[in-house]
């Protein structure tokens, strides 16, 4: 009986502590600077437009309240009859009332120095006051006029009662998906259920179009045509990395070193023996046989190929030219297999034959495969270093872009983002707020805590930088047009 | 009475309900694929092309590969076939040995296609590499004749099973007959039996040759999935069947997706008249 009691109170603080660190992962710093007499301002380094300049009243500065509301995440509530301003942020609650010096927070009353007024139909706020009040640091830089405000936001936004999401597409990052949406479900205590089929890239695109499914997921950003099927706008969320390997079946399977060059080559027939110059010169050490070269690729539309094509048709002209890029290709040579395990079966048992397969099936299967040289001359061996550094460059904010062909010198040249893709209106369908929270809790939680849990199911985390834009992405989203908080 | 009418009226709503669903198979096969029958026409059939990097499409590659894994796999089913439902029903004359034997056959009816998809990869494969090497051709173990091979072993029970049920549908009084008059074994089977039974063996061959036409997934296993055509019957090639369950799921460009149904269409017409064509034959053997 004891035992029990412990176990469940130990259960209990578990899960406290869990449901608290997914509260925690979702702190963020916030910097805003004004300055007065500047209609614009900068938000966390970026600049953005107001329609009334801050202004310094009876030696006070005053600001629009609503831009200082929006950066750190509070409401703001406009009572016309009795002119009344509440500024709710978390907890806080702070009423201010137009042409009035007297000012409540959390019911207890203090005094202005100044009354907060109407400008251009903008509720103008003496910002220090309000800054402190809820919790706020402010400083004044009497040289160049401007105020910065810090402050920490923990953004949460959490569903009130339990939802189910529903996702489709890759295939790909399916287990981690499974692995990632049940601990979510278990941090969140059971409020957040996600469903997620692993039909494929191309049926999770078709089922967002057809407005059937809370996300989507695929290993290629939608092209054009999807795009415009959509119908509106769709956000991508790079949320892990996979890479291609080039696996191999050759006597004592040495660890070859290979260029895109003679990967297509290779692939397009050109190259038929291993003995080849072009292979032998980049294996000095190696003592190649004399073996005919068997190719063996994707028969199934898939991510894995488009990526290796991608690859291929940044690195040779005749690839381009010949084979382009795509989910299926018009093979010129070679052997199809069905999936993963097709390629494998087709490379393990035939000698001499070549292919590609995703890293994560090489390695669970012990296939060998090779270093390939990037764009800086490196050659790059495949691991979930090397294909995180591959997307450690300068990204568009839209995140749609090919990582292949890396400019990072220390990046594998074949790898590849995988992503998770919203409406960026989250009121379609019959769905309501609550799901569009829980969409939001997710895909943020996704972009910290769980980047934790990708490498032990040998997918790369996405860096740094990516996940900054990520975030800044998700608050982008909108339910009827307004924030989803 | 009212009973009565209402379950007959019930039976009918079924067998309409059928001819429904067929229609609406074959009508939504022909919707969708409008957009590829505008683009190609009649070229769809001759071209054979079929690059979705670029949209072209044809479907020559795979009414050849479909083709030729059937009919290699027929004329190896067929002396099998023969020879068990000859053994079975006349040579055989232990009923419980041949009840045992039948249902065996029907054991291997029931394997589903991707078991014996993955054995033909792991170890028919395999050994029809060591022959290629022997041979001197490329040792890629599969191709269409290693799919022609898996698919004969899906089809013998079936052909086998009607090639009995034919033979034993001959009259006892005309073997008797014979038997009387003094034919041996041999002589009863070569001059009334096959004789007498030829249509029905015949359209239950038909049949198999259907099922062999439609089988997709123990031959995308085995075939080697190339989208060409084949130089050689150890080639690698790819059928209609195979070549959507390859590229349906991710096939997203409207032209790629209705090529594709449009494969499923010809699929789906050409196995209905092979079908109907087994169906008359057989029809025709009753007595």
């Amino acid at each position: 009986m004891k035992k029990l009691v412990l176990f469940l109170l130990l259960t209990i603080l578990l899960l406290g502590t869990l449901s608290t660190s997914i509260l925690k992962a979702q702190d963020e710093e916030i910097t805003l600077q004004l300055t007065i007499g500047l209609s614009s301002y900068v938000l966390n380094g970026k600049q953005f437009q107001m329609d009334v300049a801050p202004e310094i009243v009876a030696g006070r500065t005053f600001v629009p309240i609503r831009v200082v509301a929006e950066s750190f995440e509070a409401t703001v509530e406009w009572n016309a009859t009795l002119k009344e301003v509440t500024i709710t942020q978390q907890e806080k609650i702070i009423k201010l009332r137009i042409g009035s010096k007297e000012a409540s927070v959390d019911g207890k009353l203090y005094v202005l120095e100044a009354a907060p007024y109407i400008k251009s139909g903008r509720t103008m706020v003496p910002i220090r006051f309000i800054s402190e009040a809820i919790g706020l640091t402010v400083s004044w830089d009497s040289k160049t006029k401007t105020v910065t405000i810090k402050g920490k936001v923990s953004s949460v936004v959490m569903p009130t009662s339990p939802v189910e999401l529903l996702g489709a597409g890759a295939t790909f990052p399916q287990p981690l998906y499974t692995k990632w949406f049940d601990i979510f479900y278990t941090k969140t205590n059971g409020l957040v259920k996600v469903n997620y089929q692993g039909i494929g890239s191309g049926g999770g695109i078709q089922q967002l179009i057809e407005k059937v499914v809370d996300f989507g997921a695929s290993d290629a950003p939608m092209n054009s045509d999807e795009e415009k099927r959509a119908g509106a706008e769709v956000i991508h969320i790079p949320v892990a990395l996979g890479a291609v390997v080039v696996t191999y079946n050759l006597p004592g399977n040495p660890k070859l070193k290979l260029t895109g060059e003679v990967i297509a080559d290779i692939f397009l027939g050109k190259i038929i023996n291993w003995n080849h110059q072009r292979i032998k010169e980049l294996n000095p050490n190696l003592t190649l046989p004399d073996l005919k070269i068997t190719v063996a690729y994707r028969s199934d539309g898939s991510g894995t190929t488009f990526v290796f094509s991608d690859y291929l048709s940044k690195v040779s002209e005749t690839w381009k030219k010949e084979m382009g890029t795509g989910k299926s290709l018009n093979w010129k040579v070679g052997l199809g297999g069905k999936g993963n395990a097709g390629v494998a079966g087709i490379v393990q048992q035939t000698p001499g034959a070549i292919g590609y397969v995703e890293l994560i099936y090489a390695e669970q299967n012990g296939l060998p495969y090779a270093m390939i040289r990037n764009k800086s001359g490196n050659f790059i061996n495949p691991d979930l270093k090397s294909i995180s550094e591959a997307a450690n460059v300068k990204i568009p904010q839209d995140t749609k872009v090919s990582i292949v062909d890396t400019d990072n010198p220390q990046g594998y040249p074949i790898s590849s983002f995988t992503w998770i893709l919203v409406y960026k209106e989250q009121k379609y369908g019959n769905r309501d707020l609550n799901k569009a929270k829980a969409l939001v809790a997710l895909l943020r939680w996704l972009n910290s805590e769980a980047q934790e849990y990708s490498e032990s199911l040998l997918y790369a985390r996405i860096p740094e930088e990516v996940r900054k834009v990520n975030l800044e992405n998700i608050k982008r989203l909108t339910f009827d047009g307004k924030p989803i908080k | 009475m009212r009973k009565d009418r209402a379950f007959r009226f019930l039976l009918l709503l079924s067998g309409i309900l059928i001819i429904i669903l067929l229609s609406g198979i074959f009508l939504s096969l022909v919707f969708s694929s409008i957009p590829s029958i505008k683009e190609f026409g009649i070229k769809f059939l001759f071209s054979k092309s079929w690059d979705p990097v670029n949209n072209q499409f044809g479907a020559v590659p795979f009414i050849i590969g479909t083709l030729l894994t059937s009919i290699i796999s027929l004329l190896i089913t067929i002396p099998f076939s023969l020879s068990i439902s000859i053994y079975l029903s006349e040579y055989l004359k232990n009923k419980t040995i041949s009840k045992i034997l039948q249902t065996l056959i029907e054991l291997i009816a029931g394997i589903p296609s991707v078991v014996i998809g993955l054995w033909g990869l792991f170890i028919l494969s395999p050994f029809i590499r060591n022959i290629q090497i022997k041979l001197g051709i490329p040792p890629i173990g599969v191709g269409i004749f290693t799919a022609s091979l898996i698919l004969s072993i899906m089809i013998i029970p079936y052909s086998a099973s009607i090639g009995k049920e034919v033979l034993s549908l001959v009259p006892d009084e005309v073997r008797e007959g014979a038997i009387s008059l003094g034919a041996t074994d041999f002589e009863v089977l070569k001059g009334i039996l096959l004789p007498f039974s030829f249509k029905g063996i015949f359209g239950g061959f038909v049949l198999s040759f259907g099922r062999a036409f439609g089988e997709t997934m123990a031959v995308t296993m085995v075939i080697g999935n190339a989208n060409r055509i084949p130089t050689s019957i150890f080639s690698p090639g790819q059928t209609m069947a195979s070549l959507i369950a390859n590229e349906f799921t991710e096939a997203t460009s409207t032209m790629h997706l209705s090529s594709l149904i449009e494969i499923g269409l010809i699929l789906f017409i050409i196995s209905m008249l092979i079908n109907i064509l087994g169906r008359v034959i057989i029809r025709r053997v009753s007595f």
